[in-house]
């Protein structure tokens, strides 16, 4: 059966924001962005390589 | 680069070898030894912590007592390499001198750089610490203060006071913080940081206007969780359902909303009967209302995936 999946933007957030460790005075570097990066390489890596 | 020479790379293998024995040693001596029993009993008591603290900082032999065979050995030995954490920014160098469960103790240098823009926001850590400045060099102590440990939106700043070389002072990170600023000199301290009690969040405020500007995770690990569950998600491993329960059941606030967020995204199905318990029981309250707005939604979208097209 396909998986019913809701897309992030529609799911709500807490009133607190927590950043992930380390962000505290990174002013200069979006860290989710820089995480969403990180991911997407390691998906890549992980299709490519799936047993690696 | 000159490379290096086949005698400098045994020398370092073998060093390596006599490095470990003497931190083992090291480890072994009677002064590190009764550290540990000092705070032994305490682990779970952030105020006997802090008052054993203080005591070993007001010691003026304790440090260099830790130090001197360390600094010996590399006097005789300059390939030994001591088995320390370091730690280094752009304001100062240290490193640790004990660890163990209760508390964490560093040495740190601040460096004295003339001109030097001063921060422009001011860290509440969390975490309870008592510092002895060893070497003041001139330098001023600045405090800010919160009303409460759940955090606010302003902090204010509470004074600001001269130090002396000596100076013991207690920081209790959840509803205060402190800077060092203005120095004519190095500044030389021992900071003892106390985990027991902590809260799980550090909150960063802006100086000149005193607002918060970014709640972080004091402690790595939920952090890594959370990527480690949206690399999941990610890479469409429903069969994960587990780790995404496990994560809904942690004990920070954020990272139980996080899991629910990722398993939402990943597979509504299987998350929408743990989205419900969390609604009507998660512990917290910002958590119990998220879920309990997304919940009608949820099961709309799933009623609406069951009808046929």
């Amino acid at each position: 059966m396909r998986l019913v999946q809701i897309d992030p933007s529609e799911i709500v957030e807490l009133d607190t924001r927590v950043a992930i460790h380390g962000a505290v005075r990174v002013e200069e570097t979006s860290i989710d962005d820089l995480f969403e990066l990180l991911v997407g390489i390691a998906v890549l890596i992980y299709e490519l390589a799936p047993g690696g | 680069m000159a490379a290096m020479s086949e005698a400098d790379r045994g020398a370092i293998a073998t060093a390596r070898a006599r490095s470990a024995a003497t931190m083992r040693q090291w480890r072994e001596r009677a002064l590190y030894r009764a550290t540990g029993d000092a705070f032994a009993e305490c682990a779970d008591c952030p105020e006997r912590i802090a008052d054993r603290a203080e005591r070993l900082l007001a010691d003026d032999d304790w440090a260099a007592g830790l130090l001197t065979p360390l600094v010996d050995a590399l006097t005789q030995d300059p390939w030994f390499e001591p088995a320390i954490k370091f730690h280094r920014d752009g304001r100062r160098v240290g490193i640790v001198l004990f660890d163990c469960p209760a508390v964490s103790i560093a040495a740190s240098v601040a460096g004295f750089v003339a001109g030097s823009a001063p921060p422009r926001t001011i860290v509440f850590t969390g975490r309870r610490a008592v510092t002895r400045v060893v070497k003041a060099g001139g330098a001023q102590l600045q405090s800010w203060a919160v009303p409460a440990e759940d955090g606010a939106a302003f902090c204010r700043s509470s004074g600001t006071r001269a130090l002396e070389d000596g100076t013991l002072y207690r920081t209790d990170g959840r509803t205060e913080a402190r800077m060092i600023c203005d120095a004519a000199e190095d500044v030389v301290t021992l900071v003892a940081t106390i985990r027991a009690g902590a809260t799980p969040l550090m909150r960063e405020y802006d100086i000149a206007t005193g607002t918060l500007v970014r709640v972080a995770d004091a402690d790595d690990r939920p952090s890594r969780t959370a990527m480690l569950l949206r690399f999941l998600r990610v890479a469409g491993r429903a069969d994960a359902a587990a780790c995404f329960d496990a994560a809904t059941r942690e004990s920070a606030f954020h990272l139980r909303w996080a899991a629910m967020r990722e398993w939402l995204a990943l597979d509504a199905a299987r998350a929408a009967p743990r989205l419900a318990e969390m609604a009507a029981a998660d512990p917290s309250a910002e958590v119990r209302s998220a879920a309990a707005q997304m919940l009608p939604a949820i099961h709309a979208r799933l009623r609406a995936a069951q009808c046929p097209a």
